[in-house]
């Protein structure tokens, strides 16, 4: 089962990292997960980014996510410590 | 002098002058008290417990209807779900007896504008979503933003949204709408939890009030105040109505869900 993260995009550093400030773990995760996390994404699913990675600016990513509570679910921890994530939009904050 | 913060009352046909006072929160509700006579909720219940095309959402189990939260990531799904779903709700009820055009009707006469549908591309939005709560259910704490939360939409351009609920059958007990008196900031994401709405945390002191909403009442409220619904108890669901809407210019209300 792959393990999951919550929070919200305290930072974006590159067109395909970010900070996260974790609020929320899945119960069964395999892993443990330090409230401030570095995350670099492999996948992102945010309609209102271009589906092409190179096409992507700092700026675009920063006014997807930026504050956004989004899900992460997490591929890998690398040496460095960042997490490799597929990264959702979460639910809804309301209708 | 006490600032009481109580919703008003106003007859189906009553004129009103204060969406103002609405959109800043310092009316949390605006009720249009027996808008539909129990007879005609009576019938629009019994047509739609018929219908078969039953979907569930973000923080509801059973629903009828298209609604933007269930599809943020995906527009295209979104108007093709509600060309579906809106053809086989034209078929129970005909223009002039479906309770979401008979809303909008409404809103007309009491806002004084007109109202129409949002369209994208030539795709008109969902017309309103019909919502039943059983026994022990209730609703998370939320706030209602297509502005914030539906970007890549037409309708998140438009900055403010009302939310108008036709009560069809209330709960036998509970099912009370809560409303806070605090707006939706963006720092309060920090308090958002996994799939639908936030933490109590976010309303940690905050003054309330509660409507007991009754059959044929319509409310209306400004939805980025934070609202919840009660636990509801009883035999029978809490079926309930309603869409969105904001005025577009100075003649137009534009409504979607």
């Amino acid at each position: 089962m792959t393990d999951i993260i919550w929070g919200t995009v305290t930072n974006v550093i590159a067109n395909n990292k970010f900070e996260i400030n974790v609020t929320h773990r899945k119960d069964e995760n395999t892993n443990r997960y330090d409230d401030n996390e570095t995350v670099i994404f492999t996948e992102i699913d945010i309609m209102s980014l271009p589906a092409d990675p190179s096409l992507r600016t700092i700026q675009q990513i920063e006014d997807a996510i930026k504050g956004k509570f989004i899900k992460c679910e997490v591929v890998t921890r690398c040496d460095d410590k960042t997490l490799n994530c597929k990264v959702f939009h979460s639910g809804a904050g309301g209708y | 002098m006490v600032n009481h913060w109580t919703p008003i009352y106003l007859k189906k046909n009553q004129k009103f002058e204060f969406i103002d006072e609405l959109a800043s929160g310092s009316i949390p509700a605006l009720i249009l008290k027996k808008a539909f006579s129990l007879k005609t909720c009576k019938k629009i219940i019994e047509k739609i417990l018929d219908f078969n095309y039953v979907s569930n959402g973000p923080g509801i189990e059973k629903k009828i209807g298209v609604s933007l939260n269930s599809f943020i990531n995906q527009k295209g799904t979104y108007f093709e779900k509600t060309r579906f779903i809106e053809k086989k709700l034209e078929r129970y009820f005909p223009y002039n007896e479906d309770p979401r055009t008979l809303m909008q009707n409404i809103l007309s006469t009491v806002f004084s504008m007109e109202t129409r549908i949002a369209k994208e591309n030539n795709s008109n939005y969902s017309k309103g979503v019909f919502r039943f709560h059983g026994t022990n259910e209730s609703f998370k704490i939320h706030r209602d933003s297509a502005h914030y939360e539906a970007v890549g939409y037409q309708v998140s351009k438009i900055p403010l949204q009302f939310s108008a609920v036709l009560h069809l059958q209330p709960a036998e007990y509970g099912g009370e709408l809560v409303i806070y008196r605090k707006i939706w900031k963006h720092s309060d994401e920090k308090y958002r939890t996994p799939y639908f709405g936030y933490s109590e945390k976010v309303v940690h002191d905050i003054e309330s009030i509660k409507i007991k909403p009754e059959t044929g009442d319509i409310v209306i409220i400004n939805p980025i105040h934070y609202h919840a619904i009660s636990k509801i108890k009883g035999k029978h669901y809490r079926i309930s109505t309603g869409f969105f809407f904001a005025p577009t210019d100075e003649q137009t209300l534009t409504c979607w869900a």
